[in-house]
């Protein structure tokens, strides 16, 4: 009985579909918080899982990247339980800085593959474009808006409230300089061998996700490993590592990977850094080469570059993980044993084994 | 002694605009070889775009053969190819070359370009310089034509290997011609001279257009001779992207020639309304165009990992279903091999032919 009112209730308010993958990483309280303050209902794909991939890989082509083909099962998730669906084609606020070229083509793609789409909100904005400015996008946002209500004031409130949950998070996500050096210095005076710190470098649609970073950030954690993650770098430490390269690298998101890299294989002030690809994704094939080069430089600095597709086994990618683990706990462990007498070590041994011991039950 | 990357018959403008300027040490790459292509991939990126991974083998085979400069643009763009001069830069730091001069120009600038030839020129005047840079427009043309005729006639020519060997003499003589007056007669010479060649001309001509990523279609070396593969199986084709119909400034700023570039985006308006880098618009707006042209089907070729066509080659299915032309969409990489497109592409051949016949009685 209840299937027909829910029907109406629905009918009601119009339903937003928003998938969780690429763009949404970039910006997740803002869309949300917009057509929430509109009167519509949004709904959020659901976390990307195996058989969200399995449904993707049945649409997209062979050399998709992995962050894509993981989108494609985001939309099936998503179109057949809304009234709208969201895909901007957002390419970058910024003069020259932008997102991958997937970010513009990719709706229209999804326009070619899917015949029974529900009605697209979209909108192109490219801040290299000579006409597209603050107004353009705002333009853009009322235009979005004017689907779901008619009322020009409450869109102005709503783009008002989005714009600032957007910078609260903003303000939470991205460390202020003093709390990155905070965090550095407390890597250095030790907190023991068995902590380390790790600078967690990839695209935050990657990271993020649960799929196609294999909970790498979780896995990290449970491992008793500190991460700073590459969106995290304050942006005037990232302007600043910039000129070491000749050229303008003008990939927004490869240039936070490498600012990050770059600036802590000057300073040193971590035991390692780990860089997720996807498998074969465009702007990540620049920004891998430019780390490694540089860490070549720094011989003893370690580095992995794991790369990650939907045939990449979660066995086989934990062992690498915990490998890398192991090897920066050890080097850790025997830099702080250089330092120690023979009855500390004795102590620090029969610790260490009671420790394993209790896990191990 | 300068150098810079292979790239199909349109390298002899930058060499024959290099020997304008004065510079006679100019070392001109021929086509990739396999030795080329091993070393490139050994030092590249996993996966970088296959057009560095050729860059990269034939340019260091150049350093070893004795360069000391490299010629390459830079810049800022949407796509990766803008990041490609950064990345030799690294890769030769790696390999050990550090006394190599790099000369660099952003591409999207003709005064850069003007600039870059000035510091290359030996003490010549900027006069000299611009006039070397129009002669490279008008040789940029010609070469265009000479592509054109060659693989219109290589198709029905009788005896085998003729239209090359008039092709390779235009091409010398391309690159060896200095005066605008000298140059402008070729213009007339070119269509003349190959019209001469004897020619099995079939009653119903089967035409197919070469589209996609810019190395991938003009550097043979790169799509194992496609054109000529085509040629062989008795079907005329047409180079749709070639480097005049990026570089021809003329063309662009004359208001009475449709520029194609632009052309090309606005048929594709539909599809894929924006740009999204390198020329996945025009992909799809040619397709739409040469039917209206009236040619039977397009082929794709791409390289491995190239991001703007892998969006072009996911919305052209439905753009060839709509308009009913067919497509034919072609990935090359460092491993890719004639005799396995070869079999390919005879399928696809022998599609259109079968379906040009039974239009041709249905007229009857």
């Amino acid at each position: 009985m209840q299937g027909p009112r829910e029907k109406q209730n629905s009918k009601k308010k119009k339903i937003v579909g928003i998938p969780r993958g690429l763009i949404f990483y970039h910006y997740p309280e803002l869309f949300k918080t917009f057509f929430e303050q509109l009167g519509a209902k949004v709904v959020l794909s659901k976390p990307s899982t195996q058989k969200l991939l399995r449904n993707g890989l049945k649409v997209s082509s062979d050399e998709e990247c992995f962050s894509c083909k993981v989108f494609y099962g985001h939309i099936i998730d998503l179109k057949n339980q809304v009234d709208f669906l969201f895909l901007p084609q957002f390419h970058g606020n910024h003069k020259f800085l932008v997102k991958c070229p997937k970010f513009i083509g990719l709706p229209d793609v999804i326009r070619a593959i899917f015949t029974d789409l529900p009605e697209i909100i979209g909108g192109y904005h490219s801040r290299t474009k000579k006409h597209h400015h603050i107004p353009h996008l705002f333009w853009l946002f009322f235009k979005a808006g004017w689907k779901i209500t008619k009322n020009p004031f409450k869109i102005l409130m709503a783009i008002a409230k989005a714009r600032k949950k957007h910078q609260q998070f903003k303000q939470k996500q991205i460390w202020s300089r003093e709390k990155l050096e905070a965090w550095e210095n407390k890597a250095f005076s030790g907190d023991g061998p068995e902590k380390v710190k790790v600078a967690l470098l990839g695209h935050s649609y990657v990271i993020n996700d649960p799929v196609l970073s294999f909970n790498t950030l979780k896995k990290l954690r449970e491992m008793d490993v500190e991460v700073v993650s590459s969106e995290q770098i304050p942006e005037e430490i990232i302007n600043e590592q910039m000129k070491k390269l000749h050229s303008t690298l003008y990939f927004e998101e490869e240039r936070k990977i490498v600012g990050t890299a770059l600036y802590f294989l000057e300073s040193g002030t971590i035991d390692g850094l780990l860089q997720l690809i996807p498998f074969p994704c465009g702007p990540s094939a620049i920004s891998s080469e430019i780390v490694l080069h540089h860490a070549k430089k720094r011989p003893e600095f370690p580095v992995i570059q794991l790369v990650v597709d939907d045939n990449t086994g979660e066995a086989g990618f934990l062992t690498r993980l915990e490998a890398f683990v192991m090897t920066m706990k050890r080097k850790k462990f025997l830099k702080f044993k250089k330092g120690l007498s023979t009855e500390q070590l004795t102590l620090l041994a029969s610790k260490t084994s009671e420790e394993s011991a209790v896990k191990a039950q | 002694m300068i150098t810079y990357p292979p790239f199909g018959p349109s390298g002899y403008v930058f060499l024959a605009g290099l020997k304008d300027i004065g510079r006679e040490d100019v070392l001109h790459l021929s086509r990739p070889t396999k030795k080329m292509i091993a070393l490139g991939v050994a030092h590249s990126p996993e996966t970088i775009c296959t057009p560095l991974k050729y860059c990269v083998g034939a340019l260091a085979t150049g350093v070893e053969m004795g360069a000391t400069e490299i010629a390459f643009p830079s810049g800022m763009g949407t796509c990766r190819f803008s990041m490609y001069y950064e990345l030799i830069r690294l890769i030769f730091e790696d390999m050990g070359y550090d006394d190599i001069v790099f000369h660099t120009f952003d591409y999207h600038l003709p005064i850069d370009l003007l600039k870059l030839f000035k510091n290359l020129s030996k003490n010549k005047s900027y006069a000299e310089v611009v006039a070397a840079l129009l002669r490279g427009g008008i040789r940029n043309r010609l070469l265009d034509q000479v592509d054109e005729q060659l693989n219109f006639y290589r198709a029905f020519e009788v005896e085998k290997g003729r239209t090359e060997e008039v092709a390779e003499e235009f091409y010398q003589e391309i690159i060896n011609t200095r005066r605008f007056q000298a140059l402008s007669r070729l213009k007339k010479k070119i269509p003349k001279k190959f019209q001469e060649i004897e020619v099995d001309l079939p009653s119903e001509i089967v035409r197919v257009v070469v589209v996609g990523e810019i190395y991938a279609v003009l550097e043979p070396g790169m799509n194992q001779d496609l054109n000529k593969r085509i040629n062989e199986l008795n079907v005329a084709v047409k180079t749709g992207v070639t480097l005049r119909k990026y570089t021809d400034i003329g063309a662009k700023i004359n208001p009475f020639i449709k520029d194609p570039v632009k052309e090309g985006a606005r048929a594709a308006k539909k599809y894929l309304p924006y740009y999204c880098g390198g020329d996945a618009q025009q992909t799809i707006g040619d397709l739409i165009l040469y039917k209206k042209k009236g040619y039977d089907g397009l082929i794709q070729l791409y390289p491995f990992t190239c991001m703007p066509e892998l969006i072009a080659k996911d919305i052209l299915p439905k753009v060839s279903q709509e308009f009913d032309m067919p497509k034919y969409s072609l990935v090359f990489d460092e491993k890719a091999e004639g005799a396995a497109i070869q079999t390919r592409l005879e399928a696809f051949i022998n599609m259109l032919k079968r379906k040009r016949m039974a239009k041709s009685k249905e007229n009857n």
